[in-house]
């Protein structure tokens, strides 16, 4: 494959290396995306669902008024 | 970098929501909540001493309040900018302040409205199943229905039925149910005044909810033409 990738080759849009380097910025793209809704969901988790009972207790009144189950 | 500019505007938008939630919060809620509370201290009272750290009522109930409140908002935000930006970014959904007005509403379904048809908004003393049944089911709603309205909205045709079936999934496995009254209480004028509470809460704590969500579903869509996805469209 290296010998195709000619200077005239790498210019055209539809190369292959211009579309592995759209691949890959797709993945980061997702990649980050992903993680960003992970943290979304933890930070959630601890206002939300967090079984320990202090956490329970200072979030109390936001897991009612959000309609998290409690108690 | 993408995740660190979602991150810094899940941040502030989630500040500005859950400032707006607490004050929603403060002249519709904590009213009906330690109303509620009164009836269940004298339950509990009446069931033995209690030791677990809770904040004291006053400054500091209300700091933790809010504080909690803004991390909701955070949560909710890093979660609504994820998929905001990763649809865009496909060049499957064009956000704008309008459509996140939508989005909002959508949040409001999926984490309020959806979950809340089988297990609505509690008061404090209020009889239920067990916790980590609710919850589950809970989490089961809120991804169904969630999962079910982005396919609706996004998916191909010849997916979108799936997203229809997706939305009556967590209603027909049935929200966890606790046999008995709601409230037990042996006296019935307080179970009375309780049912009242409870009924002014779920109207409260809907719309609370309703206007915390199109704020913030709008301000994410704002922000992320904005600040978030910069690089793509400065």
């Amino acid at each position: 494959m290296a010998t195709q990738a000619t200077p005239s080759y790498r210019q055209d849009d539809n190369s292959p290396v211009t579309e592995a380097s759209q691949a890959s910025s797709r993945r980061a793209v997702l990649l980050q995306n992903i993680a960003a809704l992970a943290f979304g969901a933890v930070i959630l988790f601890a206002v939300g669902f967090l079984p320990l009972s202090a956490a329970h207790n200072a979030a109390h009144d936001t897991r009612h008024t959000v309609a998290f189950p409690c108690h | 970098m993408l995740f660190r500019r979602i991150i810094f505007n899940a941040l502030l938008v989630g500040l500005v929501a859950g400032v707006l939630l607490s004050v929603l919060q403060f002249v519709a809620i904590d009213d009906i909540i330690i109303g509620a509370e009164q009836y269940e201290a004298a339950v509990e009272e009446s069931a033995g001493p209690i030791s677990q750290w809770e904040p004291d009522d006053g400054l500091q109930r209300t700091a933790l309040t809010l504080a909690s409140n803004i991390f909701a908002g955070i949560g909710f935000s890093a979660v609504l900018l994820a998929l905001m930006s990763q649809l865009q970014s496909q060049g499957i959904a064009k956000l704008n302040t309008f459509k996140g007005f939508l989005w909002g509403l959508a949040g409001f379904t999926v984490f309020f409205a959806a979950p809340g048809i089988g297990l609505p908004p509690e008061i404090p003393g209020v009889d239920a199943a067990p916790l980590q049944q609710r919850q589950l089911w809970w989490l089961l709603a809120v991804i169904c229905v969630g999962g079910g309205l982005l396919l609706l909205a996004f998916a191909q045709n010849k997916f979108k039925p799936l997203g229809g079936v997706s939305l009556f999934v967590p209603y027909l496995v049935g929200a966890p149910h606790h046999d008995g009254p709601a409230f037990s209480h042996s006296d019935l004028a307080v179970i009375e005044s309780l049912n009242a509470l409870h009924h002014e809460f779920i109207l409260a704590s809907g719309l609370s909810n309703l206007v915390f969500w199109v704020v913030l579903g709008s301000a994410c869509a704002w922000a992320l033409n904005r600040w978030v996805l910069v690089d793509e469209y400065s």
